[in-house]
């Protein structure tokens, strides 16, 4: 497997698949592993878009997305042109220190610092993950939902979802996690 | 190497203290020879005591509540007496999740409210409402007019189950199975006393017609299955729940938001923000700010900023029955200060520490089993590395494999002396290994006696007593830790 070194450290498998690369911005140290999806070629919505140079998934410093996961912006709205339906998308923004798990689907308006999502995990579309939550291995999050700072959630909606508190520690844990994945892989 | 996913546990001064005052070492003569179960902690979920200088679960800490907020749309409720947020935050009620509200205007000034879920296919519409009212208001009264339907139904449910486990055990006192049966005069009896007439009466009370027809159908329909002599309670259960009347019996969580009758938009529940406080002394070990979106917390007395993290690797899945074999314990301290940290163990291992009752399994740690560890490292990329034990560094990226390279060289590890052949529980020789590093890996060696062939899976008690300083004070905690050492297969030599 070979890799893509950037001068502010990125780390970007060759086998990745980013379209639209000119709209992602990466802070630096991010890990981008093999099959990992990053699609900023879509649509925005005039009302999401913060200026012409904004960018549409952003991703902070020392994030670690693992092996086969998807980075989809979020649909906004569907618009019918001339009986051809367009998806409206919004930015994606995930914050720095933040682990995605292999095979997980983001499609969240924004994910914040210091989260860990386990692998295998479906993170609902226009969804909002605030800093500092756990999310357990194969969780659904539903479409718009807002996880508060500090949770751990775990499960399907309808089976066994639960979002309880998650302890503090877990604030140096999960960075200390991220930054350790970049320097090991 | 994980610090988040450990196969280290803890046990807390609450067990401990509780058998012995002073020293937490004796605890191990009630803790792990009597069989005593115990409770476990990850090391994240504990705090310590900076007055009492012992580490705290929650279970012996008492929470202060420093303010509420709703979780979905983060408004602070603090002063409030509600429980629920008032904003107009609902979820599901078969499945949790989101609920999004429209509206529409019914000429001239009504209104009609809809809920939707954001994931599953529940919808609820409330009634036409023509004075201004909450939401929450709304669905109260709403849900007073329905709770007087669901308590009836709700009778007649039991009623009807009640007949269904009476005809199980008539039927298992008639005859074997395929026999034809009749229907006893006491089962009859009871059909009578099913009282469906009753319950119909007090429906009619109520101005909801069409409900009323669906139960009636609903008895109606259940009739014959609960008293067909070919199903058991199982099956006419299933046939009920095909109904869509009766949901489906499931997982407990299921059942908080799963409720027969609870088919209205549940308000959503405020979460709280609290310090949590030392039982014996009051010592707040932990507080957050108040502001619902805040991270921070003043005080915060983590057991993870002080305790060192343990890990354990084993080079092998198998192990020599009636030789020493060893794992690496790797302690990796967490703490901005020097740690000093002296480990011990029981020799003879408890049987409540193995699965297998025919082996027994002797353990010893090196003659210096005191460890020193420096001060944490910074978060520059370099310290980052050093602070890793050797066993965990990686081939997989440049930084990682210049580490190894260098540590080749010079050899970290190999800073352990082992004494042969000693289970001596007590090895005093307080000679501390000295370190560098903010990591230190010791040898522990244990012998399996017996079970050759088979497997077992092995844990191992350890003790810790740490010395460090806390805010420029001598700080000292002693503690007990079950260690996962995993699943070997026991081979002969
Ligand atoms: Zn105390
Ligand atoms: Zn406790
Ligand atoms: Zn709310
Ligand atoms: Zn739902
Ligand atoms: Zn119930």
């Amino acid at each position: 497997m070979s890799w893509v070194e950037t001068s502010n450290g990125n780390r970007i498998s060759r086998d990745a698949h980013i379209t639209g690369s000119h709209k992602i911005l990466l802070n630096g140290n991010v890990t981008v592993n093999a099959s990992v999806t990053l699609n900023a070629d879509v649509e925005i919505g005039k009302s999401t878009s913060g200026g012409t140079d904004s960018h549409i998934i952003t991703i902070g410093k020392y994030s670690y997305l693992g092996k086969g996961c998807k980075i989809m912006p979020p649909i906004l709205s569907i618009e019918q042109r001339e009986d051809v339906a367009f998806e409206i998308h919004s930015p994606i923004r995930i914050g720095s220190y933040s682990i995605v798990g292999e095979n997980c689907e983001i499609s969240s308006v924004s994910i914040g610092n210091r989260v860990l999502i386990e692998k295998g995990c479906k993170i609902g579309n226009s969804s909002i993950i605030y800093d500092c939550c756990f999310i357990r291995e194969g969780c659904i999050i539903p479409p718009k939902a807002v996880i508060p700072p500090f949770s751990e959630v775990s499960g399907v909606p309808g089976v066994d979802f639960v979002c309880t508190e998650l302890s503090n520690s877990y604030r140096k844990l999960i960075e200390g996690e991220a930054r350790e994945r970049y320097l090991l892989g | 190497m994980s610090k988040i996913y450990s196969n280290t546990q803890f046990i807390c001064a609450c067990t401990t203290s509780k058998l012995s005052s002073s020293d937490s070492l004796n605890a191990r003569k009630y803790l792990f020879t009597e069989n005593q179960s115990f409770p476990l902690h990850s090391l994240p979920k504990l705090y310590y005591c900076l007055s009492c200088r012992c580490i705290k679960c929650t279970a012996c800490l008492t929470p202060k509540y420093e303010s509420k907020f709703c979780p979905s749309c983060m408004i602070d409720h603090t002063g409030t007496s509600s429980v629920y947020c008032t904003k107009n935050c609902f979820d599901c009620p078969k499945c949790s999740s989101r609920l999004t509200i429209t509206s529409k205007t019914i000429p001239p000034k009504s209104k009609q409210f809809k809920f939707s879920c954001t994931y599953c296919d529940f919808s609820y519409s409330t009634g036409i409402i023509d004075k201004p009212k909450s939401l929450l208001n709304i669905l109260k009264s709403e849900n007073e007019e329905n709770n007087k339907e669901a308590e009836m139904f709700h009778q007649f449910q039991i009623k009807v189950k009640s007949t269904v486990s009476y005809n199980k055990l008539l039927s298992a006192d008639v005859g074997p199975s395929g026999s034809s049966r009749k229907i006893s005069p006491e089962l009859l009896a009871k059909l009578t006393n099913l009282n469906l007439t009753n319950l119909t009466k007090k429906l009619s009370g109520s101005d909801n017609l069409t409900k009323i027809e669906k139960l009636e159908n609903q008895i109606i329909t259940i009739k014959p299955i609960a008293f067909d002599t070919n199903q058991d309670e199982e099956e006419a259960n299933k046939r009920l729940n095909s109904e869509a009347i009766i949901p489906q019996q499931s997982s407990i969580h299921q059942h908080s938001y799963n409720h027969p009758f609870q088919t209205l938009p549940i308000p959503k529940t405020l979460r709280a923000k609290k310090s949590l406080l030392c039982d014996k002394c009051a010592t707040v070990v932990i507080q957050p700010e108040p502001l619902p979106v805040s991270l921070k917390f003043p005080i915060k007395n983590n057991a993870v900023e002080v305790i060192p993290t343990v890990k354990v690797t084993s080079s092998s899945s198998s192990v020599i029955s009636g030789i020493p074999n060893s794992v690496s314990i790797h302690l990796i301290n967490p703490h901005n200060q020097k740690n000093s940290v002296k480990i011990s163990t029981i020799s003879q291992l408890p049987t409540q520490f193995f699965d297998n009752t025919s082996v027994s399994v002797n353990v010893t740690l090196p003659t210096a089993s005191t460890v020193l560890l420096a001060p944490k490292s910074d978060s520059k990329k370099e310290s980052i590395l050093k602070s890793i034990p050797t066993s965990f560094l990686s081939e997989a990226t440049q930084n990682s494999r210049t580490e190894l390279m260098l540590r080749h060289g010079s050899s970290t590890d190999a800073n352990t002396s082992y004494l042969e052949d000693s289970f001596d529980e007590s090895f005093d020789t307080t000679v501390p290994i000295e370190s560098s590093t903010s990591w230190s890996s010791v040898q522990m060696k244990f012998v399996v006696i017996g079970g050759a062939g088979e497997n077992v899976d092995l844990k191992i008690p350890l003790h810790f007593a740490l010395e460090t300083s806390m805010d420029g004070q001598p700080f000292k905690l002693t503690y007990w830790s079950v260690v996962e050492l995993g699943n070997f297969k026991i081979v002969t030599p």
